[in-house]
C-alpha cells in the first residue's frame, strides 16, 4: 500500500508517459487547476456526494426503522433483498442497468412509451448524472440498510419502553432517542459513504464513458482516462493526490462535527 | 548454534546454490545462442481453413505457430499470450511502462504510436523491411512517420465502413420491389433517406425500422465515412489538423436530421458503446454490427435456437455518399510493433514475422479474423467468395483509398474522444452543431501542439 503512495507522489511531479520524460515541479497541478474538464469533474463528484451521501444515510435510517420492529422472517427477507445488489457484482448491476435504461428495448423506456410519452434518452441527456446518481444509490443502500437494522437491535430496549411510559411520541422517540443513540453508527457511514461514492467507477465506464460530452465524468474516472487511456501517469497521479487530501480532509472534518463518540447506554 | 543462526545460514546457503544455479543456465543459453522472444496478441484468429483442429479456441492457433517455429529448431522460443479486449489496452500500458514489454505485440494500430512514442519500440522498417514493401503501399504510407519510418507493420484490416440491410424482415412487412441499388452497389444520402422513410412506414414501430448494421467495428470510423464523404480532410499533408471543418457540419446535420426524424439508431446519440456508434443498427435488428465472421456467428446462432421469427435475406452495401458514389476506404489494421532494442531478440521477432506470414499459414489466418489481407503477394488470392460482408469490403478497397485518420499520432485517442464529445453536445442539444465542430477544431489544433 505504501509503495504505491509513494510512487503516486513522485510521479506527480513528473512527466511521465509510459516513460518518465522529465521533472516538472508542479505543472501538473497548476495545469490541473486551469483545465475546464477538472473543474467539472470536481463538480460532478461533488454533486454525487452532496446528493447521495446523505441521501443514502437518511433513507435507509427510515427504511431500516421501519424493518427493525418486524418479525424475524421479514426482516431476514428485507436484509436479503436489499443487500443482494450489494454481493453482486457491480459489473452485473450495471448490465442489468444498462438494459433497463436503453434507449429502444430498455424496460424503463417500454414503461414510458406504454404510458404515451416519448422515450427518454437515460444515458444520453443533459440530465444523466442524475440517473446515475440514482443507480449508484440502488448499489448503495444494502450495507447501511444493514448496519442500521442491527445497530437499532442492540438499542437496549427498556429504554424505548421507559420513553413511552413517560409518554414519549414515535416521532419523538426517533429523533431525540433512537437517532442520537446511533449517531456513532451515522458517523461511520457518512465516512464510508463519502469514500465510497468518491470511488464510484464501474457504473460510469460501464453506463456512460463520462458522457454524454463530459458530463458524467468524475475525478477518478477522468483519472482513469487520463492514466490509462491517454497513458499520461503525471497528471493522473496528480488528480490522485488531490483526491486523497480531499478525501482526508472531508473525513476529518466529518469527525470533527459528528464523529466525538459518547454514546452510552 | 542458536536456532535463528542456522536458519539464517540455511537461508544463505539456499540463495547462493539459488544464485549459482540461474547464473550457471544463463551462460548456458547465451553460449548455445536461444532466446526467447513473447508475442501479446488479443483473440482475433479462429476457426483457421486447413487448420480446423488446432484452431478452435481463441489463443490456439497462434501458440500452434509458435511450436511449429520452435520446432524448427533455430534456438528461438516465442512465447505467445492471448491478451482479452476487455482490459487489454491496459494490461499493454502497464507492460510498458514497468519496463517489460513483449517483444513483440499485436495490437490495433490506432494505439501503437503511443507504444512507439515510449521510445521502446524499434521502426518496422528496420526489423522486417521486406515486409513492409510487400504490404500495400496506401497503407503503408498512411502509417510512415516524418521521419521516414513504419512505426508498426500492419498485418491484417479491419473492414471498411458499409451497412447490410436485412431485406428478408423488410419483406415480411410487405416491401416491393427493388431495395437501394443492389448488393454492393453505391448510393447517395438522398437515396438513403428516401429508403429508410418507406422502411420505417412499413415496419412497426417496436421494431427498429431499418435493421442496418454496419460492418466495421469502430463507430467513429463509420461518423468519419460520413464526414469524409461530405469533403472534410482530417489532417493535413504535415499532420496536423486541416482548417476546413464545412464536411464535418454537414456530415453532423445529415445525421441529426435523420435523428430528429427518427430514422438512426436512437443511441446514436452517445455516440459511443455499442450501439451509440452505429448509426442505423440497434439491438432489435438482429445483426451483429460486427466484422463478417462474428456476424455470420450470430445469425448461426439465432437460428439453432430457434429465436428468428424472420428470414435472413442479407444485402451488403457500401457507406453512401452525396453523390452516390464509393466514397473512402476507413481502414484500421491490426499491427505488429516490435518493443525491444535488443538486435538478438529483432532477429528473432523478424525470423517469427516471416514464418507466420508465409502462405502456409497467413492467408487462412487472416480470412479466420474476417479480415483483409494487406500484403502484397497475396492480392490475387480469392478468399471470401461467398461471404456478402467481405466481397463488398474488397470491392469498396479497391474502388477507393484509404483514409489517413492520423494513425500515426500518439494524441489519435484524445482525437477520438474530442470527436465523440462533440456528437454527444450536438444530439444532446447542448450546443449547435456549429459551435459543437467550432470547439472540436479548436480542441483538434490544441492538440497539435502537444
Amino acid at each position: 500500500m505504501l509503495v504505491p503512495l509513494i510512487l503516486t507522489f513522485i510521479y506527480s511531479f513528473q512527466d511521465r508517459a509510459l516513460v518518465l520524460k522529465g521533472w516538472v515541479g508542479f505543472q501538473n497541478y497548476i495545469n490541473l487547476f486551469k483545465d475546464p474538464y477538472f473543474h467539472r469533474a470536481l463538480k460532478n463528484t461533488f454533486t454525487f456526494v452532496i446528493i447521495l451521501v446523505p441521501v443514502v444515510v437518511i433513507v435507509t435510517f427510515l427504511v431500516a426503522l421501519q424493518v427493525s420492529p418486524l418479525r424475524q422472517q421479514y426482516r431476514v427477507f428485507f436484509r436479503a433483498a436489499f443487500y443482494l445488489p450489494v454481493v453482486t457484482s457491480g459489473v452485473v448491476n450495471s448490465m442489468v442497468w444498462l438494459w433497463l435504461l436503453n434507449t429502444d428495448y430498455g424496460l424503463l423506456n417500454f414503461i414510458v412509451t406504454s404510458l404515451g410519452m416519448e422515450p427518454v434518452m437515460w444515458l444520453a441527456s443533459s440530465n444523466t448524472l442524475y440517473y446515475l446518481i440514482f443507480v449508484v444509490f440502488t448499489f448503495n443502500f444494502g450495507t447501511p440498510f444493514i448496519i442500521y437494522v442491527a445497530a437499532m437491535g442492540n438499542i437496549p430496549t427498556v429504554l424505548l419502553e421507559v420513553a413511552r411510559i413517560d409518554g414519549a411520541k414515535k416521532r419523538t422517540i426517533t429523533w431525540k432517542i433512537v437517532f442520537p443513540l446511533l449517531k456513532p453508527v451515522t458517523f461511520f457511514l457518512f465516512v464510508t459513504q463519502t469514500i465510497f461514492v468518491f470511488m464510484v467507477f464501474v457504473v460510469i465506464q460501464l453506463l456512460t464513458d463520462g458522457g454524454p460530452a463530459r458530463t458524467t465524468e468524475t475525478i477518478i474516472y477522468m483519472l482513469y482516462k487520463t492514466a490509462f487511456r491517454f497513458l499520461e501517469f503525471g497528471r493522473a497521479s496528480a488528480m490522485g493526490v488531490i483526491l486523497l487530501f480531499i478525501i482526508l480532509s472531508i473525513s476529518i472534518l466529518q469527525k470533527v462535527l459528528v464523529g466525538k463518540d459518547d454514546t452510552t447506554y | 548454534m542458536k536456532r535463528s543462526a542456522k536458519i539464517l545460514m540455511a537461508a544463505a546457503v539456499f540463495f547462493l546454490a539459488a544464485g549459482m544455479l540461474f547464473a550457471a543456465g544463463q551462460q548456458e543459453a547465451e553460449a548455445g545462442g536461444d532466446v526467447t522472444i513473447s508475442f501479446w496478441h488479443f483473440p482475433q484468429v479462429i476457426g483457421v481453413k486447413g487448420f480446423e483442429d488446432q484452431s478452435k479456441e481463441y489463443g490456439q492457433f497462434w501458440a500452434y505457430l509458435a511450436e511449429e517455429f520452435s520446432a524448427m529448431d533455430n534456438g528461438i522460443k516465442v512465447e505467445t499470450e492471448l491478451i482479452p479486449w476487455t482490459g487489454g489496452f491496459e494490461r499493454f500500458n502497464v507492460a510498458i511502462a514497468g519496463g517489460n514489454p513483449p517483444t513483440i505485440g499485436a495490437d490495433y494500430l490506432g494505439r501503437t504510436p503511443i507504444y512507439y512514442a515510449s521510445g521502446m519500440a524499434t521502426p518496422a522498417n528496420e526489423v522486417v523491411p521486406s515486409l513492409v514493401d510487400d504490404t500495400d503501399a496506401s497503407i503503408v504510407d498512411i502509417y510512415t512517420l516524418s521521419d521516414g519510418n513504419v512505426h508498426a507493420l500492419p498485418a491484417f484490416s479491419w473492414s471498411q465502413g458499409q451497412m447490410v440491410v436485412n431485406v428478408g424482415l423488410l419483406k415480411k412487412y410487405g416491401w416491393t420491389g427493388p431495395v437501394l441499388n443492389g448488393p454492393g452497389q453505391p448510393f447517395s444520402f438522398d437515396e438513403m433517406t428516401a429508403f429508410l422513410e418507406k422502411a420505417k412506414k412499413i415496419v412497426p414501430s417496436n421494431i427498429f425500422p431499418t435493421v442496418w448494421s454496419c460492418g466495421d467495428e469502430q463507430g467513429d470510423y463509420l461518423w468519419m465515412n460520413i464526414f469524409t464523404a461530405y469533403g472534410y480532410k482530417p489532417f493535413d499533408a504535415d499532420g496536423n489538423v486541416a482548417s476546413d471543418v464545412s464536411g464535418m457540419i454537414k456530415g453532423y446535420n445529415l445525421i441529426k436530421e435523420l435523428h430528429e426524424k427518427g430514422l438512426t439508431n436512437r443511441g446514436v446519440a452517445s455516440m459511443k458503446g455499442n450501439e451509440g456508434n452505429d448509426v442505423f443498427s440497434s439491438g432489435l435488428s438482429v445483426l451483429n454490427r460486427s466484422v463478417s465472421k462474428s456476424m455470420i456467428t450470430e445469425i448461426e446462432t439465432r437460428i439453432n435456437e430457434g429465436t428468428l421469427d424472420f428470414e435472413f435475406d442479407l444485402m451488403v452495401v457500401p457507406y453512401p455518399t452525396p453523390d452516390g458514389d464509393y466514397g473512402y476506404s476507413a481502414l484500421g489494421p491490426t499491427a505488429f510493433i516490435y518493443l525491444t532494442k535488443d538486435q538478438k531478440e529483432l532477429d528473432a521477432a523478424a525470423a517469427w514475422t516471416e514464418f507466420v506470414m508465409q502462405e502456409k499459414y497467413w492467408p487462412n489466418l487472416v480470412a479466420g479474423t474476417g479480415q483483409l489481407l494487406l500484403q502484397k503477394r497475396y492480392a490475387d488470392l480469392d478468399l471470401y467468395t461467398g461471404d456478402p460482408l467481405m466481397e463488398v469490403t474488397g470491392l469498396i478497397k479497391a474502388n477507393t483509398s484509404a483514409m489517413d485518420f492520423g494513425l500515426t499520432d500518439p494524441n489519435y485517442q484524445k482525437r477520438r474522444e474530442a470527436m465523440a464529445e462533440a456528437g454527444q453536445k450536438i444530439f444532446t442539444g447542448m450546443a449547435s452543431v456549429e459551435d459543437a465542430v467550432k470547439a472540436l477544431h479548436d480542441q483538434f489544433k490544441a492538440l497539435n501542439k502537444e
